[in-house]
């Protein structure tokens, strides 16, 4: 049973965990994921580990409550203790001196790009980060992700930015700049992911991306997050989750994430109510 | 007079404010806050106009037509002051997604994510490509704002049952607010606090549950945006398909859209369709708003036939079924009954009534709720053809209008909204019951009787009347006059429990004249003092001139009672049937509604058709699954006596058949011939021959003799508590509502004893506790709710008739209340 | 009673009564309370009776004298010797010299600040000496918890002449005849409103008194009906008669204590007295007034709010048409006015229309009280005629600005009205200039503003009051205030960007056409004139991150001029989280990192050396070396 050391809301519908977890915390390297379970009942779902604090012996991770399980997790408090945290699983990123690399994160890759900046920073990159959020009171972790960027951008639909565009809009206008950008990285939601892809493709620039289908064991035992990369069937837990995104296929990873949206609906439906306590 | 409006000249009259006139020519004009069936509010000022001759701005929501008036819709000045406002209500709604050029791309990857906690975007909201602000800023064409968008982080209210209120979303309109005190009467939620501050709440910032909503949906429905939404649907994405259906719970039969997405009911909503109004005019209650998707979808559904094979029940096919079943029926013809639930359609009943005479030689469908209040009312008038039939129209035009023994607020919900729209055009409304309800806070006169007073107050009121009015000239009088002559006013009104000048005060309030309207329901039904009760309001009706508004319990109970009308004098009823089958008079029993049979009975052959597994399935020989309301075609005649279609909206679960099929087949199988039928509209072109629904009252039925009020009431003596049976409408079929949703157990469960709170402070009864109640011939235990309008030495528990409430152990069938004893288990 | 018995008892109380004798008027408005004229006027009944003369003199606690900066305020009757600030040790001196040896204590006179010169009667007080107190003018002679002091003074008589000899179209032809306008702020033809009020079909009807006075810095209202609730009581059963109205309400905030007592007891008075209730004075004309206790919400001095919370329901406007005149009170025919309307229509039915008219200007007639308040001398209520120059008003009454400091602007008319700069002096105050200057009449509120005066930070102040006090129901308001609010905040602490101005006024366009009622309608004026008449002051505070009034706190810069500076640590010591460095007789320095600007430093630093400076815009003086 691992001991949840923090447990916040950062901004709407996402919230921050640390939990204490001293194995995982001394092999954690970026890009990797852990295996979460909120209840003896509850479902497996993989969060990308975000920080971790090999002397503290504590890992965060940033989740979003889109489901039963992470509506649970968000319940939790200091304190509690979680049956299941497994990890450090899937290959970690490869982190080598590119030159300059462009990461784009949105909602909860705000926080799984933060580790994968800083490892590149220290490998002596030079490293443009570019925050998508919709609106400003939904930004986070800012001077986090400043400290370990050369530059600092955000793509928001909100006057305080006074910008309008979506993520592929801000890497076009960035490589219209004439910026030079050897490598990148986008996590985020699928279609982030897919969408910066699509905007990095033109100019030929390998863009790695950490897939997020569903998974159930997380170690290569289910099939579950079976993915479609240059053709080939790959496991997202154990032969990634991060992939060239040029060589995935959207379309394939799109229709299995919503496999089994009916019974998810059901059972978030079932939970809430759940939760209204009977009068008498 | 006329106007012209952007030029265009119009003839219009002075009832119809500048925006709908507008909007019924075609002419757009922005409105957040106006809705056809609410005052003008003029709060979002979205829809100003200019007038010509007049400065400044005007709503065109209160702006009332005057001859010769020149109304400007559309300027310069008029587009910005629009777009303004419009950025001003967006600064403060996450307004994200409305100006990002990806919206529909993203929308069509992004259908999982409508299940997120805190909606911060169109594509998480419930209400996506429904909000009517979306509507607008497509309209308007804005798509920038210049101001940082705030979120107000209001925590999102999930306390209550059915529905969420997320305020973050709310852009204070109004309209639920306005819905709930205007139309529905409950004034259950207000604007609290100030200025930006300001938010929908309760007082004391209670639960809605606790602050006396009855979940009716309305102001879920006149929600523009998505702040109030369904907790079962709002994380679905939009339905494929919306059919028009007829609600099968309560007798006033709202016209309902239920929206399915791939074959399966995610939604069912008020018809508010404003060309032709339904009766229901776009208001519903929570049984036909949210508890339609889970009765539907229930685990408890039948799917396959079932027969008894060595003593225990098998799967099979319709054929091997349907042979079995009709094998079983042949031998024991004549020696059998049908008894069918009044919920089902006219074609299912039409069907079940020709089988049950030409297969089963019994003498056509028996009612599962027993008598209904229009056959206690045939019954007592010597035989009506048709019972009195007043729309709900007349009844929200009547100028007095008087209440009897029926909570109609919970009975019949949208029959309480025309009643409360009388009130609202200045009706007076008089309430008589044995308990204080929902009703009497807008009564202008509640009077609360002794248990089983009803008719002696009525008598009461006939003898008031007497003395002031003229002789009426109609049959009967004079016998009318002279049974009442027996008992002195006071003799009457003291065993009523009544104080005479409030007698007094009801009947002059009824002779003042103007449409008045008598209700009266299912409460009346299944107590000794039915049949005089009755009497007394048919004369009460005769004196007065007022309406005789019988509200039919279920949804077809009008349907039934005119197919029941035909039967023989002294065809057994419901009890009668139970009777035979105890004593073993009956050898086969064919169930195709709830009712609760005899532990010991003689039946040879049972057989149970119902959509839902239930107690009588123990019991029987096979067991035919039948499709619900909304799995079949057909009309419910509703309590107006008006038949009205109803569209398939799902295909039937597993192998689920309608009704009239089952019978249709069986009577085949039996030799039987005239029952073949290959669709619901053959059987509605066989009724409209039979001219069933085209039967009129002629000709006034004389005065009754009047039934002189009862002996005085019974002493306390060991059992100090009455314990009224109350009729409960919470039902679909053999499925009660709290065993199907969680969410309606909160509202209304059987297992429940409302008492006084003097009484349950006597006995030592907290709020929630278990109590053990005991009567001369029975027991059975219930939890406690303290209701402050229980009078002293009164308490009520559910009759439903689902096996849920063990009121039927402590009485007798026909008993209506019991005297009992109420102590506190620990 | 009836009209002859009126006039009976008025003899009755009159003969009763010594002209001559000598009485002890002490101030009991609530201005003077603060200043504790309760416990003075107990020592004076003490001293009266411990000197033996209280059969020979009278003491009364009156309402409101108007002039609150100089307050405890005492006036000797019959001879009006007008003693000021008096303290409880100057008690036995006034009685045993002045009252008893009729001789007159010079230290407690009022001394005119530019001569010098001691002034003893009353009317002679420069103050005074100008105005023209119609209203105010009685609240020194009558206790307002006695209806005989109210009935000798002729109270009553112009209902008595309205209801014997009058018809109501009568009343209404003099009220009209009159030229009376509204004082709430709008300056409807009160004549005009009566008219269609009586005109409405329905037999009920009502009558109220907006006595509301949301508006902080207005307490005109409050000093009439605390001081002469009967002739704010007389003037509306004038007003019911004309209409005919049978009930009317007196709409009192609760945070007016003394004025709700007030009125109550004097409803109570008339009842007993029959100037109240069933046939009153025995003309078969039935009226009563109930008082009603407003929640505290400033919008609900708007009529349709207020008739709101009348009926038990949140007070929040509604759309007009239907005016209340047609559909008010539980959708019966209402006629609305304000507190100092009710007691003109007193005067001019006492006095006569044209009497009236002859006072104020050509559309203005009759007076205005205003509360004088802000950066001024003499802070009070002064009742002036209408047309009367704002430079009479607060120089010539109102006796400069206080430390003798340059007039800068004035606000006018509450927190919705305009700031008028001082290049409009000269403006006669009435209902069209004051509009066309881009203010408002509205309560009377009259703030005074000098050079340190921000006039962002004022427009900041106000438009927050009515954000907050918004109700919260119409888009424009509700949203638009707290925009604008946002955007002045922004620029007070000085994170104004180049088009914040353009964005106000598009901003105050919107709410000022777009809101529901006045209070929507008004609150961008604040924000309009001071654009319109201190630009440059916001492009002070945008471009130059320069508040020129030095009011703006995160705009000031505290350094110390190192030539000055003693090093006397006195700042050291005074400042809270010392951010002052330096040793004994060395120049010390400020680290700006660690100031909080709270100005401590400048205020202990002796006034001969001066070396804390007070600046914005400029960086702090440069840290000479050691």
């Amino acid at each position: 049973m691992a001991k949840i050391l923090r447990r916040e809301r950062l901004v709407p519908n996402l919230h921050v965990l640390e939990v204490s977890a001293p194995e995982v915390a001394r092999k954690s390297l970026p890009g990797q994921f852990v295996m979460v379970m909120p209840d003896e009942r509850g479902e497996r779902i993989p969060l990308t580990i975000a920080d971790w604090d090999r002397e503290k012996g504590s890992v965060t991770a940033v989740f979003m409550t889109v489901g039963t399980t992470t509506h649970k997790l968000a319940r939790l408090s200091a304190g509690d203790e979680i049956p299941v945290f497994v990890g450090p699983l899937g290959k970690p990123s490869d982190i080598q001196n590119y030159g300059t690399v462009l990461l784009a994160g949105g909602c909860f890759g705000i926080a799984a790009i933060y580790p994968i900046a800083r490892a590149l920073k220290e490998a002596g990159n030079k490293v443009i980060t570019l925050i998508d959020v919709k609106a400003g009171y939904l930004l986070y972790w800012e001077e986090k992700l400043r400290k370990v960027s050369d530059r600092f951008l955000v793509s928001a639909r909100d006057h305080r930015f006074a910008t309008k565009d979506y993520v592929p809009a801000k890497i076009k206008s960035l490589l219209a700049e004439g910026a030079k950008v050897d490598r990148a990285v986008a996590i985020g939601c699928t279609y982030l992911m897919y969408s910066a892809c699509e905007a990095t493709r033109p100019a030929g620039i390998k863009t790695m991306v950490s897939l997020n289908p569903i998974m159930v064991d997380g170690t290569g035992m289910c099939g579950a997050c079976r993915c479609a990369v240059e053709g080939k069937t790959r496991f997202a837990c154990v032969d990634g989750p991060d992939f060239d995104g040029h060589a995935v296929d959207w379309a394939e990873l799109f229709a299995r994430r919503k496999s089994y949206l009916d019974d998810e609906i059901r059972s978030l439906c079932y939970w809430e109510r759940t939760q209204l306590a009977p009068c008498a | 007079m006329n106007i012209t409006i952007d030029g265009r000249r119009f003839e219009v009259q002075g009832t119809k404010t500048v925006l709908e006139i507008a909007k019924e020519n075609g002419i757009y004009i922005p409105a957040l806050c106006s809705h056809p069936r609410l005052a003008p509010y003029a709060a979002c000022r979205l829809c100003v106009v200019e007038i010509k001759g007049r400065s400044g701005l005007h709503p065109s929501c209160n702006t009332y037509p005057e001859d010769g008036m020149a109304v400007v819709t559309d300027s310069e000045p008029l587009r910005l002051q629009r777009l303004k406002t419009l950025e001003l209500i967006l600064s403060e709604h996450p307004n994200a997604c409305l100006i990002c050029a990806e919206k529909e791309k993203c929308e069509d990857h992004k259908a999982s994510i409508r299940k997120v906690g805190e909606v911060t975007g169109c594509v998480f909201c419930p209400s996506n490509r429904r909000c009517e602000l979306q509507e607008v800023v497509g309209k308007l064409k804005l798509d920038s704002l210049p101001y940082d968008s705030v979120y107000r982080g209001l925590e999102v209210r999930r306390g209550d049952p059915f529905f969420i209120q997320d305020y973050n979303l709310c852009i204070l309109c109004g309209r639920c607010v306005r819905v709930c005190r205007e139309v529905r009467g409950a004034a259950v939620i207000s604007i609290v606090r100030r200025g930006s501050e300001a938010v929908v709440g309760t007082a004391l910032d209670r639960k809605l549950m606790d602050a006396g909503c009855q979940f009716c949906g309305a102001c879920v429905d006149v929600c523009p945006t998505g702040a109030l939404a369904e907790r079962a649907s709002r994380h679905e994405p939009p339905p494929d398909a919306v059919a028009k259906t007829v609600c099968p719970h309560c007798g006033v039969g709202c016209r309902l859209d239920v929206e399915t997405l791939q074959g399966r009911i995610v939604a069912s909503r008020p018809d508010a369709s404003l060309e032709a109004p339904a009766v229901n005019r776009g208001q519903a209650c929570v049984r036909g708003r949210f508890t339609l998707r889970d009765t539907v979808a229930s685990p408890r559904r039948l799917r396959r036939p079932m027969i008894r094979k060595d003593g225990k029940l098998v799967e099979t096919g319709w054929d091997a079924a349907l042979a079995f079943v009709a094998a079983g029926l042949k031998p024991r013809a004549g020696k059998a009954a049908l008894v069918a639930s009044s919920q089902l359609s006219l074609e299912d009943l039409f069907v079940l009534d020709l089988f049950s005479r030409s297969a089963l030689k019994a003498d056509g469908i028996v009612a599962s709720l027993g008598p209904s209040i229009l056959d206690e009312l045939s019954a007592a008038a010597g035989g009506l053809k048709a019972p009195p039939r007043a729309s709900l129209a007349d009844v929200a035009k009547a100028r007095t209008i008087l209440v009897l023994g029926e909570n109609v607020a919970v009975s019949h919900p949208v029959a309480w909204v025309e009643i409360l729209d009388a009130v609202r055009r200045g009706g007076r409304l008089l309430v008589v019951g044995p308990k204080d309800d929902p009703m009497s806070r807008h009564a202008s006169l509640s009077l609360k009787v002794r248990p089983g007073g009803e008719p002696a107050l009525l008598a009461a009121v006939s003898k008031a009347l007497l003395e002031k009015g003229a002789p009426s000239g109609l049959k009967g009088f004079d016998a009318f006059k002279r049974s009442l002559d027996g008992s002195s006013l006071a003799a009457c009104c003291e065993s009523a429990g009544v104080k005479e000048e409030d007698c007094r005060r009801l009947a002059g309030a009824l002779a003042e004249g103007g449409p008045a309207a008598l209700v009266f329901g299912q409460g009346l039904c299944g107590a000794p003092w039915t049949k005089a009760c009755v009497s007394n309001l048919w004369n009460l009706a005769l004196q007065t001139g007022a309406a005789l508004f019988p509200l039919a319990e279920e949804s077809d109970s009008f349907g039934a009672w005119l197919l029941m009308r035909r039967r023989a004098a002294g065809a057994p009823d419901l009890a009668a049937v139970l009777r035979a089958a105890a004593a073993g008079t009956l050898k086969a029993l064919y169930l195709a509604g709830p009712a609760s049979l005899p532990a010991k009975h003689g039946l040879e052959f049972l057989v149970v058709q119902d959509s839902f597994m239930n107690d009588s399935c123990q019991a029987a020989d096979a067991v035919l699954p039948a499709a619900t309301f909304a799995e079949t075609e057909g009309n419910w005649v509703n309590l107006e006596g008006r038949a009205q279609k109803s569209m398939k909206a799902i295909e039937p679960l597993g192998e689920a058949k309608p009704d009239w099929w089952i019978a249709s087949r069986l009577a085949g199988l039996m030799g039987a011939d005239g029952c073949a039928f290959e669709g619901a509209d053959r059987i509605k072109e066989r009724i409209d021959e039979e001219g069933l629904l085209a039967v009129r009252e002629e000709g006034g039925q004389g005065f009754l003799a009047a039934c002189p009020p009862g002996g005085p009431a019974d002493k306390a003596g060991e059992y100090p508590l009455v314990l009224l049976g109350e009729y409960s409408p919470d039902y679909y079929r053999t499925l009660a509502l709290c065993q199907t949703s969680p969410d309606f157990k909160v509202l209304r469960d059987p297992g429940w004893i409302k008492i006084g709170p003097e009484d349950a402070a006597g006995a030592g009864l907290q709020e929630g506790a278990t109590a053990h109640v005991e009567s001369s011939s029975g027991t059975m235990e219930a939890v406690v709710r303290i209701t402050a309008g229980m009078p002293k030495g009164v308490a009520a528990v559910s009759r439903l008739d689902h096996g849920l409430s063990g009121f039927s152990r402590l009485s007798a069938a026909a008993a209506g209340s019991a005297r009992v004893k109420i102590t506190r288990v620990n | 009673m009836d009209l002859k018995d009126l006039e009976k008892l008025r003899q009755e109380i009159v003969a009763a009564r010594d002209g001559k004798r000598p009485c002890i008027t002490v101030c009991g408005g609530t201005g003077c309370h603060a200043y504790g004229c309760l416990k003075v006027a107990q020592a004076f009944r003490d001293e009266v009776r411990r000197q033996g003369l209280q059969d020979k003199v009278d003491v009364r606690q009156t309402g409101c004298h108007g002039f609150c900066e100089r307050g405890p305020i005492v006036v000797l009757q019959p001879r009006g010797v007008f003693y000021q600030k008096i303290r409880l040790a100057d008690v036995p001196e006034v009685v045993s010299k002045t009252v008893g040896g009729g001789e007159v204590i010079d230290r407690l006179l009022y001394a005119d600040p530019a001569t010098g010169e001691k002034i003893a009667r009353e009317e002679d007080v420069p103050f005074y000496k100008k105005q023209h107190r119609l209203l105010l003018g009685s609240n020194g002679f009558i206790d307002p918890t006695s209806i005989d002091d109210y009935i000798a003074l002729g109270g009553y008589r112009a209902l008595a002449k309205a209801l014997s000899g009058m018809s109501p179209d009568d009343v209404i032809a003099e009220a009209t005849a009159s030229g009376l306008r509204g004082r709430g702020g709008a300056g409807f033809p009160t004549g005009k409103k009566w008219a269609i009020c009586r005109r409405s079909p329905g037999e009920t009807k009502y009558v109220i008194c907006n006595a509301d006075e949301g508006d902080p810095g207005a307490y005109m209202d409050r000093s009439l009906l605390e001081g002469n609730p009967h002739s704010v009581i007389e003037g509306m059963i004038i007003g019911a008669y004309a209409i005919g109205a049978r009930q009317g309400f007196v709409y009192v905030r609760n945070e007016y204590p003394l004025a709700v007592e007030n009125v109550t007891a004097a409803v109570k008075d008339c009842r007993q007295r029959g100037l109240l209730g069933k046939s009153i004075l025995g003309s078969g004309f039935d009226f009563d007034l109930s008082i009603f206790r407003g929640a505290g919400a400033f919008v609900s001095g708007e009529e349709t709010s207020l008739m709101a919370s009348i009926e038990g329901r949140r007070a929040s406007p509604r759309q007009k048409p239907p005016f209340p005149a047609l559909a008010g009170l539980w959708g019966k025919p209402t006629n609305i006015n304000n507190v100092e309307t009710w007691a003109n229509v007193t005067w001019i039915l006492r006095n006569g229309a044209k009497a009236y008219a002859a006072i104020g200007t050509q559309d203005s007639k009759g007076t205005k009280i205003f509360a004088l308040v802000g950066k001024i001398n003499n802070t009070g209520l002064v009742e002036v005629p209408m047309g009367m120059k704002l430079r009479e008003i607060i120089f010539d009454i109102g006796g400069g600005i206080k430390g003798g400091k340059p007039f800068k602007a004035v606000q006018t008319g509450g927190p919705s009205g305009g700031c008028i700069p001082a290049g409009m002096l000269d403006l006669p105050i009435d209902y069209a200039s004051l509009a066309q200057a881009g203010s408002m009449m509205g309560s009377g509120g009259m703030i005074v503003m000098d050079e340190d005066t921000c006039m962002v930070d004022v427009a900041r102040y106000f438009l927050h009051f009515t954000q907050e006090e918004s109700c919260g129901k119409c888009v424009p308001c509700r949203v638009g205030t707290r925009q604008m609010a946002g955007i002045l905040a922004r620029i007070t602490r000085g994170q104004g960007e180049e088009g914040d101005l353009e964005k106000l006024e598009t901003l105050a366009k919107t709410v000022k056409a777009g809101s529901l009622c006045g209070l929507g309608q008004t609150a961008p004026n604040p924000v309009l004139t001071t654009i319109r008449h201190f630009r440059h002051e916001y492009d002070a505070h945008i471009r130059e991150k320069r508040c020129p009034a030095l009011a703006c706190k995160e705009l000031l810069t505290f350094g110390i001029d190192q030539k000055k500076c003693i090093g006397c640590l006195l700042c050291l010591k005074a400042c809270p989280v010392k951010a002052v460095s330096g040793t004994l007789k060395k120049p010390h320095d400020i680290d700006q990192a660690v100031c909080i600007k709270c100005g401590a430093c400048f205020e202990v630093c002796p006034a001969k050396v001066r070396a804390v400076t007070k600046t914005s815009g400029a960086p702090a003086p440069e840290k000479v070396p050691q």
